[in-house]
């Protein structure tokens, strides 16, 4: 059969989602929602779709979708997830992170399974063929037990905003690799002065804002904390995957990179018997395996397998993740077709999103080891401001994003 | 990735000039040594770190042992020996006094005789004690008396630390935001590893970056978190340790973060692993097998694989050879002979030595902040404000 897909919410993010509706084998890209009509027109030459709708619950109802894409921003999430399950989709794609709170993943993921909807939080890197080539890796023994993990963020924007845009897919991966945390424990800090790249002082509840008051340009990601994150997260023995390892990450307000294979994210995977260095972003990951005792970086020569199955280099463009979100979409098929799970399900981004709001929680504690799954499911940040009695900052009136192909005279 | 040789990597002498100068002192000095064969012996080349500096004579070793103490007195060219180093201190005045031993258990005891005897300048073996209670008697008593004390962390004056800072001062890495220290990590791996050689590389954290602001640790035990029970004697009366798996982050002034990593490794580790790497906003510089005589530079914020051919090799100058190395050295005795003239300079200078007591007990402080954290189950500010073994409260 073929599948009757709709996306909702058109924004810049929604091209490669398009793209991957349209590619996708057994499926159509049908309809488009997005309560903004300048962009729903646009996307909708632009994408080759006629049937737009401002009501997404209309769309699924009137277009009979089996599928809905989800390219909201992350507040939106909850209320669209759970309007479509109502409105009778039978898989959803969400972007990440799932949401802005543990409860509303808790209600979103509550709903799915209710309803038997199959939930797949849009973690693409997960689908990476590199990362099933580490997972394999890893659990066929190629560096002995896995002991560690060293991770550095991505950087380009506050660690608070980087939580829920970049390292999402950090720990998504992470967990991927290593299975579940049992807690966290982090510290977050703020530039003196504003000055982000220089000395650093404890960030504290008068820190706290949305997402798009830290960073103009970022997404709106609900309320954020800290230039700048150390946080450790600890896992206990567990059988088939390692015998109790730790996970140490930095995150910096570095600088955007500039053209070229700079830098990005890296997580060192560090066994008892070996290293696998992954680099690469949201669109890639290389992968170099070092067989045997760890030795300096440099002096250790990527051995075995031939993993590193991806072109490295500067490929950090979004249409590079076009093939992850096929493979996301195919997924979704299949295991409503097979009755399961999808390999980045609602209960992973559920998972990133504790890990998330676990930094936040112990940074309120004071750096305290906190338990994941968290006990309160409500925000951190929210709480922690309400605690001391203080209302929530000003979220910035910011007008929906447009899509570049907008004319001039609509943005205006 | 590519295996880089030291040649393929492009070796480049540093600026000529030595990174380590020998502090100039005037005085004359009469010196004694501690050590205890058996117990400790000399540490590593205390015993024989005075001998042969101008000005500096070794008038006698103290050691209960008398074969031990025969030797370092002809090592040394010194008359005479003592079997108990109070009788010593008491008849023979020093100006100056080593105090040798690795084992920790007499060190608070030697170093107040030392500091009460009316000798100006103390050079201990590390790392300094084993508690902070018994770190703040030392310091107290030196205080009290009037005493400048340096502990014998070399890699404070090794050339490649202080190249590596002068780099960084001169903005070679950028903005310094991250360093990473791995562990010996042989036999000794985790808790015995940190208080043995953990001492050095976190205090070489502090030597680049200032004190450090808060730790949080993480102690594991056959894969679970360290709990009661799990604390044991270190070896050679070092104290209470615990765990086979170590993690720790530290937070220093100005935004730098430090890791500490120690592990009992299935590969029996070894000097390979014992290093620490720099980085900046614009680069990364590797001291890599402390001691090692060498410095890479990486033009990246932190190592990226797959990019290989970008390791530069840079080589400080070495050493400064003051006097010939006692047999046996493996490379203390030049190292040794620069933290003892620096001491005795400070004495003239009424200065702060460059390895300081102050430096020992900080990194003993943070040594002990790892287990506080570990205990208490969070970050941890410091300075620490418990002064007891913070492992004590975990003895079953």
């Amino acid at each position: 059969m073929v599948y009757r897909a709709g996306l909702i919410g058109c924004g810049g993010v929604s091209k490669n989602h398009a793209a991957a509706l349209r590619a996708a084998r057994n499926v159509a890209l049908v309809a488009l929602a997005d309560v903004y009509e300048p962009n729903l027109k646009t996307a909708g030459a632009a994408y080759g779709v006629d049937r737009l709708y401002t009501d997404y619950r209309r769309m699924i109802q009137d277009e009979r979708l089996d599928i809905v894409n989800i390219c909201t921003q992350a507040p939106q999430h909850a209320p669209v997830v759970i309007g479509a399950v109502e409105a009778g989709v039978r898989g959803i794609i969400c972007e990440k992170p799932i949401g802005v709170t543990l409860s509303e993943a808790d209600a979103m993921v509550a709903a799915c399974e209710c309803h038997g909807v199959r939930l797949a939080i849009n973690h693409q890197t997960r689908m990476i063929p590199n990362t099933f080539a580490v997972e394999r890796l890893v659990r066929g023994g190629a560096i002995g037990e896995l002991r560690a993990a060293r991770m550095i963020d991505k950087g380009g924007r506050p660690a608070g905003n980087s939580l829920m845009e970049m390292l999402t897919h950090m720990f998504d991966l992470l967990r991927t690799y290593a299975g579940d945390p049992a807690w966290v424990s982090a510290h977050l800090t703020v530039g003196e002065g504003g000055d982000h790249q220089g000395p650093q002082r404890l960030a504290t509840v008068d820190d706290i804002m949305f997402s798009q008051e830290a960073l103009s340009s970022d997404r709106d990601c609900g309320l954020v904390l800290g230039d700048r994150c150390s946080a450790s997260f600890g896992f206990a023995p567990r059988s088939g995957w390692h015998n109790g390892m730790t996970a140490a990450l930095e995150s910096y307000y570095q600088p955007r990179r500039s053209a070229g294979p700079a830098w990005g994210p890296t997580t060192e995977l560090l066994g008892t018997d070996g290293v696998l260095f992954l680099g690469g972003t949201s669109t890639h990951v290389d992968v170099h395996l070092h067989r045997g005792p760890w030795a300096a970086p440099g002096l250790m020569e990527s051995q075995g397998d031939p993993v590193n199955a991806m072109a490295p280099g500067p490929v950090s463009t979004h249409a590079a993740m076009t093939p992850h979100h096929i493979a996301m979409v195919e997924e979704l098929v299949a295991a409503i077709e097979e009755g399961r799970q999808h390999r980045s399900s609602g209960h992973d981004g559920r998972w990133a999103l504790e890990m998330i709001m676990g930094v936040y929680e112990s940074h309120r504690r004071d750096g305290a080891r906190v338990a994941v799954p968290l006990e309160h499911r409500d925000h951190p940040l929210e709480r922690w401001l309400t605690e001391v009695g203080r209302p929530l900052p000003v979220k910035p009136d910011r007008r929906v994003k447009t899509l570049q192909a907008v004319p001039a005279e609509v943005r205006a | 990735m590519t295996v880089l040789s030291a040649s393929e990597l492009g070796a480049r002498g540093g600026t000529g000039k030595p990174e380590v100068s020998v502090a100039s002192y005037r005085g004359t000095y009469r010196a004694v040594v501690i050590g205890h064969t058996g117990r400790g012996n000399y540490g590593h080349g205390v015993g024989t770190a005075f001998a042969g500096l101008p000005g500096v004579a070794v008038v006698a070793v103290a050691d209960p042992d008398e074969t031990g103490r025969r030797k370092v007195m002809e090592q040394n060219g010194t008359p005479r020996g003592y079997a108990d180093y109070h009788e010593m201190l008491s008849r023979e005045k020093p100006d100056l006094v080593a105090v040798g031993p690795r084992w920790l258990d007499q060190h608070e005891a030697m170093m107040v005789a030392a500091a009460e005897s009316g000798a100006k300048a103390i050079y201990c073996e590390k790392p300094l004690a084993r508690s902070l209670e018994e770190a703040d008697r030392i310091l107290a008593a030196c205080e009290v008396n009037g005493v400048k004390l340096a502990v014998s962390h070399q890699d404070r004056a090794a050339p490649p630390p202080h190249f590596a800072r002068r780099l960084i001062g001169e903005g070679r890495i950028g903005r310094l935001r991250m360093m990473r220290a791995y562990g010996k990590q042989d036999k000794r791996g985790a808790g015995q590893d940190l208080l043995i050689l953990g001492t050095r590389l976190l205090d070489l954290m502090r030597f680049f970056a200032g004190d450090a602001r808060w730790c949080h640790a993480r102690v594991m035990q056959e894969g679970r978190d360290a709990r009661p029970g799990d604390v044991l004697p270190a070896a050679e009366e070092g104290g209470w340790i615990a765990g086979d798996d170590i993690v720790a982050q530290f937070g220093f002034d100005g935004g730098v973060t430090g890791t500490y990593e120690s592990a009992l490794s299935s590969d029996g580790g070894g000097t390979p692993y014992f290093r620490m790497e720099l980085c900046g906003t614009a680069g990364m510089l590797a001291l890599w097998s402390i001691p090692g005589p060498d410095v890479y530079f990486y033009p990246r914020p932190y190592f990226v694989p797959g990019i290989p051919g970008e390791w530069e090799l840079l080589r400080p100058p070495p050493l400064p050879d003051l006097t010939p190395p006692p047999a046996g050295d493996i490379g203390f005795h030049a190292a040794n002979q620069v933290l003892v003239s620096d001491l005795l300079a400070a004495v003239e200078e009424d200065r702060e030595p460059v390895s300081s007591g102050r430096d020992g007990h900080a990194a003993v402080e943070m040594i002990l902040a790892v287990y506080a954290s570990h205990v208490q189950g969070g970050r941890i500010p410091l300075p620490l404000t418990q002064r007891s073994h913070p492992l004590e409260s975990w003895i079953v």
